[in-house]
């Protein structure tokens, strides 16, 4: 084992030259040992045959010699044996043991071996004997016996182990040569690693690198070795950086900072907390926090050992003196790291403490100075709103003061303009008509002035009612005729289609508004056209035919509610050729008492308030008023009113019919080719549809989603996504799936169309009667039914509809209290069912039955009659001949159930 | 004693002549022995002509002389007890105690194929060789002499060993030919003229 130890140890080199050597010498012995065990053996066998070869020729020489008693003859057979050096003595034995003939080398004395009279050889020290029968004629007749010395083997052994000896000698040298030569190549690469890792341990110097020998397992090491440290020197000088960064973060840091390793000693201070407590560096560096007294007092000696020991940052406040003697308050952070070190941080928190404490007295201060001034200011309030109502109530009564024998002025001068009491010469019409008009133009300022103020203390009020636009227009055209030919202008009045017959708000005010711009428009207009148009629109979209000399968008938008809710519009616009509005004055044009020089620079007219009144009066209709204009070229002041959208409340409230179609008969036409929508639009129009128009999938979606139509004609032939997509989008849309849409395409595809849940599908050209045909089979299935409950008691009336109601219903309930409300209701809208009762005072079930039978238009309506009343015999016959009937009432459910029987 | 030691010397060298005599000369019993051996032996080493050999037949030595029990009876037992053989080819052993030649001898003569003159036999040679004539028979004597009066082979005892003599001529005249192993230890000799 200590030789194991020994080479253990050796050098790397010396290892591999030993392994070698030691391994050729190994081989080489054993080898030699094998073959030269296997020559003795051999050279044994070798001369043992060549002996006996002898022996037997000599033997089978001497046979007969034996036979016929020729010792003499033997004897010289014998002393041929003279010729083998090595043969030392020989002899022939009879039979007896005698011995016939002999023969001993150099005469020597030599006692024969007693007769072995059978064959064998026997290796005696030096001498190898041999015995072999002799035999004649195939009998034995004697023994030859031949004694051999062995010198020539033990000189052959000799000379084989020289042999090998010489060469386990040059051969164990020449393994060592070469060896050498290849233990480089192999202890080569490894010691360059070991004389690299020593100079980089020594110098701890990372940059050096091993130099890479040949290409195998070593060279891939050392690669990887160089690789290694490659990246130790990365991370080394990324370490160095970063501790840099700490320490520059560490010096910079306006937070003091120090660290205490495991027995308290500081070992790093920053500059701001020597600062901060008024010490060097090197004093802190001298602090062990178990003796700071400073640490000790405030309690941080104990909050440190307990985040220590709990491995957890805390944080304390640390009152303290300064080595000036100055209170120090800090605000820190102690931070243990598991090695039992502490990181320190602070703020000082001395000042802001003193910050704190005046901010808080400011604070209070203040709140007192609040609380001085809202009641100040309660006092002022309450002071000016009395100033105000007795303004407004000095207004209201001075203007009805003023007004009083303005009226009488006015009266009077117009009694006599009017020739009622005496003619009058020119001159003094003349006069008194400017009198007149003075007058007049005063009530009018002290109208405005009234109205103001009236609005302003909230009296208007919004008086909703039915009646006719067309009406109305033509009422203020009229009024503003005189005013429009006195200054030689011309006035367009349109109003277009879409306007409905009646809308439900306030006439008068509407009517102000509308003298009010078109007076303005007047004044403001020297030559050309005032027009007046009134349109419908939905959500905020601008009039469509607004403003046809503005081209640009620029020029308008002030005062426009962002409105996105779709609601149904009336929009009027005034629009003139006069001298428009300079764009720094269209901010202020509806503000009060502001006024702009009339054409003639002249001074302004009027009171100002015209316009401050109308928007007023527009925005408690909940519409609203903009204006556009072009400086020079004209103005356009438009206002819209919403027309209150009918919702499918659960209690079903009477609404306008015509609200109720609306929002029935609007179609989505989605087309990209205008002329194909242009002619949709007007077929469906004609039809008293609502039309809203896509052209691409976008606005299609958008829209349908938007509107919820009642029906969509979507054509297919479209650039980017065509129809198909479209459809497939607007039935993967929950919103717009249940839309039917009517596909209208070139080409002929149905079953395309069907198969993706298309209703219908057209081929173009398409008529007028195709589309309505289709829209009529589409209003039978999807329409949505109108039925009239007619029941003195409002319970059940309201029960009814109620369940007809629900927002998931298709049916649009109008309630009718007793039977002649209810053929009122049904004069004024063809319902799709009645539901009647048959117990009415007044105008009973039966009359109203009778009175429907009587008209054409109102006899084919289906009714269904709820009644608890028990019936007559002939009235159930009645009943029976001419109307299918119900009688339960009660069961509603099943009379749904008829409902729907009877609708579909 | 000096007289004792007298005697031991004496003892001892007339022992060694003794010895000597005995060790020297072959005591006569053992050369009749070895005699035998040899005639055995010289049957094997001669070879005889196949006309000789009637299918078969077994080799027939024919003892002449009185003294067939000195030799002849020791070979014939020997046959006997081993089995001997010679090529193969029986020995048949006779015996014809007869000293000179007569017409029984003469007959007998023309059956064997060896005939062993014994010392016993006084009858002229010369006279027993023409009654052979030449007949393939090996004719072996029992002195060294013996092949010079004509005879093919003689044994005699010579100091150490048996000595053998051979006249090859004989051998020759009749057909017969012998072995070089056994010439090789015999003297080859001629016949007297």
């Amino acid at each position: 084992m200590n030789i194991l130890k020994l080479y253990q140890n050796l050098s790397f080199k010396r290892k591999i030259l030993l392994y070698a050597a030691s391994i050729s010498l190994f081989s080489l012995i054993l080898a030699s040992l094998a073959f030269m065990t296997y020559d003795a053996y051999s050279i044994r066998r070798l001369l043992v045959q060549n002996l006996l070869t002898e022996t037997n020729v000599i033997g089978a020489t001497s046979a007969s010699a034996l036979v016929f008693h020729d010792p003499a003859f033997a004897s010289k057979v014998l002393a041929s044996l003279e010729e083998e050096s090595r043969i030392v003595a020989a002899c022939i034995y009879l039979e007896d043991g005698n011995i016939f003939a002999r023969y001993v080398r150099r005469s020597a004395k030599y006692e024969f071996p007693k007769n072995h009279s059978t064959s064998s050889y026997q290796f005696e020290g030096k001498y190898l004997d041999i015995f072999t029968p002799i035999s004649f004629e195939k009998s034995q007749v004697g023994t030859l016996y031949i004694r051999s010395d062995l010198h020539e083997l033990s000189l052959r052994k000799t000379r084989y182990i020289l042999i090998a000896l010489c060469v386990m000698v040059l051969s164990l040298v020449a393994a060592l040569l070469a060896s050498n030569v290849f233990q480089r190549i192999i202890s080569q690469p490894v010691l360059e690693l070991v004389k690299t890792a020593k100079r980089i341990a020594k110098k701890e110097d990372f940059s050096f690198r091993a130099t890479k020998y040949y290409d195998d397992e070593l060279s891939d090491l050392t690669e990887n070795f160089n690789e290694m440290l490659r990246q130790i020197q990365n991370r080394d000088s990324d370490l160095r950086e970063s501790e840099e960064r700490m320490r520059s973060v560490l010096e910079t840091s306006p937070v003091g900072i120090s660290i205490y390793d495991e027995t308290g000693q500081c070992f790093v201070v920053n500059d701001s907390l020597a600062k901060m407590i008024a010490a060097t560096k090197e004093q802190v560096l001298q602090h062990n926090y178990n003796e700071l007294e400073s640490w000790k007092i405030s309690g941080t000696l104990d909050k440190a050992k307990s985040a220590l020991k709990e491995n957890i940052t805390k944080r304390h406040e640390l009152i303290g003196e300064s080595t000036f003697g100055q209170t120090v308050r800090l605000d820190c952070y102690l931070v243990p790291f598991s090695s039992g070190r502490l990181l320190f941080m602070a703020h000082d928190i001395t000042n802001r403490i003193l910050a704190e404490e005046a901010l808080q007295k400011a604070n209070d201060e203040l709140e007192a100075k609040v609380r001085e001034r809202t009641t100040e200011l309660e006092e002022a309030n309450t002071r000016l709103i009395e100033a105000s109502q007795l303004k407004s109530q000095f207004l209201a009564n001075m203007s009805h003061e003023l007004r009083t024998p303005l009226n009488s002025i006015i009266g009077f001068t117009g009694i006599i303009l009017q020739g009622i009491v005496g003619e009058l010469n020119d001159e003094q019409k003349k006069q008194l008509n400017m009198v007149y008009e003075s007058a007049k133009h005063l009530l009018g300022l002290i109208n405005d002035i009234l109205d103001l103020s009236k609005i302003e203390a909230g009296k208007i009020e919004i008086i909703p009612a039915e009646f006719e636009i067309r009406e109305l227009i033509q009422t203020v055209e009229k009024m503003v005729f005189p005013m429009i030919e006195k200054k030689g202008l011309t006035l367009q009045v349109a109003v277009s289609e879409d306007v409905p017959p009646t809308i439900y708000n306030d006439k008068n005010r509407i009517k102000q508004v509308l003298i009010n711009l078109l007076s303005n428009a007047i004044k403001f207009t020297e030559s050309g056209e005032i027009t007046l148009i009134s349109d419908f629109g939905l959500g905020n979209a601008d009039l469509r035919n607004s403003a046809h000399f503005i081209k640009n968008d620029r020029a308008k938008r002030y005062n426009k509610s962002e409105i996105r809710i779709p609601q149904s519009e009336i929009v009027f616009s005034v629009a003139d050729t006069g001298i428009g509005i300079k764009p720094e004055h269209l901010s202020e044009i509806f503000d009060e008492f502001k006024q702009i020089e009339g054409p003639l620079k002249e001074k302004p007219t009027g009171t100002g308030l015209g316009l401050a009144i109308s928007k007023k009066m527009v925005e408690m209709m909940e519409g609203r008023i903009w204006v556009e204009s072009v400086y020079e070229k004209g103005t356009c002041f438009q206002f819209a009113i919403p027309v209150k959208e009918i919702t499918t409340a659960k209690r079903a409230p009477v609404i306008s019919p015509e609200a109720l179609d609306l929002i029935k008969k609007l179609v989505l036409t989605i087309d990209d080719e205008i002329e194909a929508q242009e002619i949709l639009k007007t077929y469906l129009k004609s039809e008293g549809y609502e039309v809203i128009q896509a052209y691409n999938a976008m606005e299609a979606m958008e829209l349908a989603k938007k509107y919820r139509p009642f029906a969509i004609t979507l054509d297919i032939m479209m650039p980017g996504k065509d129809g198909w997509d479209i459809l497939h989008e607007l039935k993967e849309e929950p919103q717009s799936e249940p839309i039917p849409v009517i596909c209208i395409s070139i080409l002929d595809n149905r079953e395309m169309g069907l198969s993706l849940g298309a209703f219908e599908y057209l081929v173009k050209p398409i008529t007028k009667e195709q589309l309505m045909k289709e829209l009529c089979r589409l209003e039978k299935r999807f329409r949505i039914y109108d039925i009239l409950i007619v029941d003195d008691e409002p319970q059940a009336v309201e029960l009814l509809a109620q369940y007809l109601g629900g927002e998931t219903n298709n049916y649009w309930v109008a309630k009718a209290f007793g039977g002649k409300e209810g053929l009122a209701a049904v004069k004024e809208r063809r319902p799709d069912l009645i539901i009647l009762d048959l117990m009415m005072p007044e105008i009973d079930g039966f009359e109203v039955i009778r009175h429907l039978k009587k008209s054409e238009g109102t006899k084919e309506i289906p009714i269904i009659i709820v009644s608890a009343m028990k019936l007559t015999q002939e009235e159930v016959e009645y009943l029976m001949k001419n109307f299918t009937w119900a009688n339960v009432r009660g069961i509603l459910g099943w009379i749904l159930g008829w409902i729907f029987g009877i609708l579909s | 004693m000096v007289k004792k030691n007298y005697i031991l010397i004496i003892a001892i060298v007339l022992s060694l002549i003794g010895l000597n005599a005995y060790a020297g000369d072959i005591d006569k019993s053992k050369a009749n022995k070895i005699k035998a051996g040899l005639l055995y032996n010289m049957a094997k080493m001669t070879t005889w002509p196949e006309s000789s050999f009637i299918n078969g037949e077994p080799i027939s030595i024919l003892f002449l002389g009185k003294d067939y029990n000195e030799i002849g009876s020791y070979f014939e037992s020997q046959i006997r007890s081993r089995s001997l053989t010679v090529k193969g080819r029986k020995l048949a052993v006779k015996e014809i105690a007869r000293t000179e030649l007569d017409d029984v001898v003469r007959e007998e003569l023309k059956q064997c194929h060896i005939l062993f003159i014994m010392s016993s036999y006084k009858g002229s040679i010369m006279e027993l060789l023409l009654a052979i004539g030449d007949r393939p028979v090996l004719v072996v004597g029992e002195s060294s002499s013996f092949p010079k009066e004509g005879g093919m082979i003689g044994l005699s005892i010579e100091k150490k060993r048996i000595g053998i003599s051979v006249n090859l001529d004989a051998v020759k005249k009749n057909d017969l030919s012998i072995s070089a192993q056994l010439l090789q230890h015999a003297k080859i000799v001629k016949k007297d003229q």
